[in-house]
């Protein structure tokens, strides 16, 4: 099953990049760049429920993405060598990102390095409870809050206005309360927007399909492991 | 650690990008020679957020331009507005003229101004010695199956991502 789906999962992902470029670059081509589905997919739960994406803006973002990863990566590895380290840790990459601008990160991120820390701290506790809870379920809810956390991080930058709006739109939910019946809200909600990209354009619908094939094979995947 | 990274997907600190694709991008450069497991935890966290920012940026430009589908224009004004990203992402973006152009033409000269790839290939080689015999066995072989192939080494660059995991914090 595992095996068959990552088959799947894979064919939609290379043929378009096939396609363009040449097969003897295309291997190191992807492997200079995160996969184009998983870019695709952040971009479209940032943007409003009837925004579109051209294919060029994709591989356009995918590329600055690359160049991000290199940029932050870059910083903190001149900060190791100057101490005369060998290993890049997360202090150094903390101080990159305040160094290169973008300290508005730090906040969240030294959230999320809590949870993980916190994580591996209790492996036996949590593997108990991933294995009574459904994964799906769990899932949408860490999705729900990850939304929040980070459109929260976003307004704290933006406008009264654009908060707002983002809001209006319904695709996010206000406040850390994450009951059962809003995830159910939340999966109809994906699903129609999933439902309306398809009947928008072929391409785009290529793609979230190619993103909905993408997580169960991972899980399962990672699960088996 | 394998385990550690079952649980983050089970849990609700699931990351979105693959975790060897991700190490493999920060090896391009030289100079990084180890990376702890939480520095690459952040690395994909941040660039969670970097990428929303900019999504969230460009659909603002879309909408004040009244367009429903969001181009390479408005990645570029969001680009602009921004001084820390436009420190280092200008140059990289493909130049306006080419922008008018189709779509073909645009992606060889924008691509080629990343990183380039003799000094990709040399990090490659310092990395995942062993994958790269498997890539060259692969490709002369069965040339029709190229990219169902490129994405199935993705495993066990995986692995050998996580195994130097263990070492970097013992």
């Amino acid at each position: 099953m595992t095996g068959k789906r990552n088959q799947i999962t894979t064919s939609p992902v290379g043929s378009p990049t096939s396609g363009n470029i040449s097969d003897s670059s295309s291997s190191k081509e992807q492997d200079r760049f995160l996969p184009i589905a998983n870019v695709s997919r952040i971009m479209k739960r940032a943007l409003p429920a009837n925004a579109k994406i051209s294919k060029e803006a994709k591989e356009t973002v995918q590329e600055c993405v690359s160049e991000f990863i290199s940029f932050i990566t870059g910083e903190a590895s001149d900060k190791c060598q100057r101490e005369k380290r060998k290993t890049i840790n997360g202090d150094d990459l903390l101080w990159a990102m305040t160094t290169l601008g973008f300290e508005n990160y730090v906040g969240p991120l030294k959230f999320y390095l809590n949870n993980y820390r916190e994580t591996e701290g209790e492996k036996s506790s949590m593997a108990k409870q991933e294995e009574h809870s459904p994964t799906h379920q769990t899932n949408i809810d860490g999705v729900v809050v990850e939304i929040n956390k980070l459109h929260h991080s976003v307004a704290a930058t933006n406008k009264a206005a654009d908060f707002n709006t983002f809001s209006g739109g319904g695709f996010y939910s206000v406040g850390p309360q994450v009951a059962a019946p809003k995830s159910f809200t939340e999966i109809g909600g994906i699903n129609g927007y999933r439902e309306s990209s398809i009947a928008q354009s072929a391409v785009s619908g290529d793609h979230d399909a190619s993103g909905n094939r993408m997580m169960p094979p991972n899980l399962r995947y990672r699960v088996e492991w | 650690m394998v385990m550690a990274d079952e649980e983050e997907n089970g849990v609700s600190i699931q990351l979105e990008f693959p975790k060897g694709r991700v190490k493999k991008i920060m090896a391009l450069d030289k100079d990084v020679k180890r990376v702890s497991s939480e520095a690459l935890f952040l690395v994909s966290r941040s660039t969670e957020l970097f990428l929303q920012f900019l999504a969230e940026k460009s659909a603002q430009v879309a909408i004040e331009k009244k367009r429903k589908t969001v181009n390479l224009e408005h990645i570029r004004v969001a680009v602009k507005r921004h001084q820390p990203t436009r420190d280092f992402l200008l140059d990289e973006l493909p130049p306006p003229s080419q922008a008018a152009k189709p779509d073909k033409p645009t992606q060889p000269a924008g691509r080629p101004k990343l990183d380039p790839a003799p000094r990709g290939t040399r990090c490659i080689d310092q990395f995942f010695r062993k994958p790269e015999p498997e890539n060259t066995a692969q490709a002369p072989g069965q040339p029709p199956e190229n990219p169902a192939q490129a994405q199935s080494p993705e495993n066990p660059d995986q692995d050998q991502a996580q195994s130097p995991v263990p070492v970097d914090e013992s």
